[in-house]
């Protein structure tokens, strides 16, 4: 596990690629920013963040023109250009092995969820990150929850739960992002049990691989860290894909993938 | 640190090269990167082959890193291992010679857990000025030899770094 030190001198340098993301900016300046060797600041980094630091600043660079493509009408080649690639066949390129699609398919899909861009990792982020402790898979998900549910993060929605219920533990908190209804966000608050109450609704889990992790954060930074996460573990593998449900009970939280 | 100045005049190693992010894996000393993978590469030559060629002088053993625009814009590593030749000897099949650049290097010996440490960033911005010299070829160069005991036994271990300088005055 990283020092804090390294924590805070990967983050500064991080910092320093997120405010140049649209110029010419290399490893080298980073490692500067952070007062490492390159040799040293790459190793570092790798140790810290799970990717090199030119994996990290495509990435990035990458999402970003995601966004963009999705947000304006920019030119594609304009948005390569602006985003440092060399020409737009390399920025296609790039995006096609990581999104699976081209930037002008992209474009003409419907909106996609914001879990496919990796967020710019920050020392909050660093620090949650190699806080979690991963538990095994799926093993005991719950796939049955009866509760209350909302249609937004549902920041108030365990705490009116158990003011109607009397119920204060082992609550189920979900947040549920629609497959079809990109950006939007389902909330639901409540207790496993296989038989209906009144007035409470059903949420039936998907079976399938999930993440589970432990740690003493809001559910929000948690989701971030495990869709940084996914962007580290997975993207080497397989076009990403979006996190569809975050379940957490106490400090344990559970992301589908 | 004050350095040592040595004359390198027509050293030739033979060795093997990696060109690449050597951290894609591993990012740790103990584990295996790509670096760690590149000497044993080499070892495996020089136990099969290279250890009963007579022109190979296994005296150092030598880790030269090169860096170019792309190495440092990207944060890839050109390695080349490999040991000194005494002379050409046809056309080797699988390693290759590399040549190094002949004149001054300072030789900063770095002792015990430096050696792990990232003695890279004082060499460029003390070490160096402070002995009011310049590097006169972007390659850096970490010589091994019998004071070096292993990863394992680094606090009695030495390692030389060879830079290739010019005076600042010249």
């Amino acid at each position: 596990m990283p020092d804090s030190y390294q924590i805070e001198s990967v983050s500064r340098a991080i910092e320093s690629f997120e405010a140049c993301i649209r110029q010419t900016f290399s490893v080298k300046d980073m490692a500067d920013a952070a007062c490492y060797s390159l040799f040293h600041f790459c190793r570092v980094f790798a140790h810290t963040t799970g990717l090199t630091p030119y994996q990290y600043m495509l990435r990035r660079r990458l999402a970003k023109a995601a966004l963009e493509l999705q947000q304006t009408e920019h030119n594609i080649g304009r948005i390569a250009v602006d985003y440092e690639f060399s020409s737009p066949e390399t920025f296609a390129r790039a995006f096609k092995r990581y999104y699976g699609m081209l930037p002008s398919e992209w474009r003409k899909s419907p909106r996609h969820h914001p879990s496919l861009l990796i967020p710019a990792i920050d020392e909050q982020l660093l620090n949650l990150i190699h806080k979690l402790k991963f538990l095994p898979e799926s093993g005991d998900v719950t796939p049955r929850l009866w509760g209350i549910m909302s249609c937004d993060d549902g920041t108030e929605l365990a705490r009116l739960f158990s003011k109607i219920t009397g119920v204060t533990e082992d609550i189920w908190y979900v947040r549920w992002y629609p497959e079809n209804l990109p950006g939007q966000i389902y909330s639901f608050a409540g207790i496993a049990q296989k038989t209906a109450t009144e007035g409470l609704v059903m949420l039936e889990l998907p079976q399938g691989e999930w993440f589970a992790a432990e740690a003493d954060a809001p559910v929000e930074d948690i989701e971030r860290a495990i869709t940084c996460l996914q962007h580290v573990f997975l993207a080497n593998r397989v076009p990403i894909s979006p996190v569809r449900f975050a379940v957490s009970s106490g400090n344990r939280t559970l992301i589908s993938r | 640190m004050t350095p040592r100045i040595i004359t390198l005049d027509r050293v030739v190693l033979l060795g093997f090269n990696f060109y690449g992010d050597p951290f894609t894996q591993s990012s740790g000393w103990t584990e295996e990167n790509e670096i760690g993978r590149l000497w044993q590469r080499f070892m495996e030559y020089w136990e099969k082959e290279g250890k009963h060629l007579p022109y190979l002088n296994d005296r150092y053993w030598y880790e030269v890193h090169t860096h170019t625009p792309e190495t440092v814009a990207k944060g890839f590593f050109d390695v080349f291992v490999g040991v000194e030749v005494s002379e050409i000897s046809g056309v080797p099949q699988g390693p290759l010679y590399r040549a190094l650049p002949d004149g001054e290097y300072a030789i900063f010996t770095l002792k015990g857990s430096v050696i792990t440490s990232d003695w890279g960033y004082p060499l460029e911005n003390q070490w160096l000025p402070q002995a009011k010299l310049k590097q006169s070829h972007p390659i850096s160069i970490q010589r091994y030899d019998e004071r070096f005991k292993g990863m394992d036994r680094i606090e009695e271990s030495e390692l030389d770094i060879l830079i290739p300088v010019i005076r600042e005055d010249a």
